[in-house]
């Protein structure tokens, strides 16, 4: 099992959701994402990628104006 | 042929708010695995004209003050400018860009006086078959 940690910190929509699908698609299943960012758009679409694409979120943290998004990697085909 | 449906913009403003967003969901939808396809058509077709990103859009009507604000803002966030968005797209997924051959002929353009990343100049009978079943947003 891999970890990434995706720093997404600073950039704007659509920047964290696009370094998170770069990870992805290096990613197998059971890896584990972890993306950090600012934007505060990050963690609804970060849910609704989840819930479209069949992986798992496992957790979301909110620290000011910081944003951790943890999703575990189980639809790779 | 994909199994997802296509997501379908036809950008006919080329103000510079409707060109970041159509950076923006460009690169959305390719984010998501749509195939997404762009028709440029009216004014937006002179930022697609060969090395027309890289003039400075034009400020949308009435909203000159708070564009300014939001382009100081992405300046600082470093965020990516429209064209670059698309670039990215394209290198992520499935992203193709057509000119519109009623503006084009109307301008006396030819393909090679666009912006490379267009594929090709069609009509709208040909887009509206290559994007059919797909949502289509208009910019």
């Amino acid at each position: 099992m891999t970890t990434y940690n995706i720093d997404s910190k600073g950039t704007a929509c659509p920047g964290p959701i696009t370094d998170l699908i770069r990870a992805y698609r290096k990613a197998s299943n059971g890896d584990i994402i972890i993306l950090q960012a600012t934007d505060p758009g990050v963690v609804p679409d970060a849910k609704a990628w989840c819930g479209m694409t069949k992986n798992e979120l496992v957790n979301t943290k909110e620290n000011g104006t910081e944003y951790e998004v943890t999703i575990k990697v189980t639809a790779k085909k | 042929m994909s199994d997802v449906p296509s997501f379908n913009i036809v950008i006919a403003t080329g103000t510079a708010d409707k060109l970041l967003m159509l950076g923006v969901l460009t690169q959305t939808g390719a984010n998501l695995g749509m195939p997404v396809r762009i028709f440029v058509t009216g004014t937006a077709l002179k930022s697609f004209k060969k090395g027309g990103f890289k003039e400075k859009p034009v400020l949308p009507a009435g909203f000159e003050e708070v564009m300014r604000d939001i382009n100081a803002g992405l300046d600082r966030l470093k965020t990516d400018n429209w064209h670059k968005m698309i670039e990215t797209a394209m290198q992520m997924g499935d992203v193709k860009v057509f000119g519109c051959s009623l503006m084009s002929s109307a301008l006396g353009w030819k393909k090679d006086d666009l912006d490379p990343m267009i594929d090709s100049i069609v009509g709208a009978t040909d887009f509206m078959i290559q994007s059919g079943g797909g949502q289509t947003i208009i910019l």
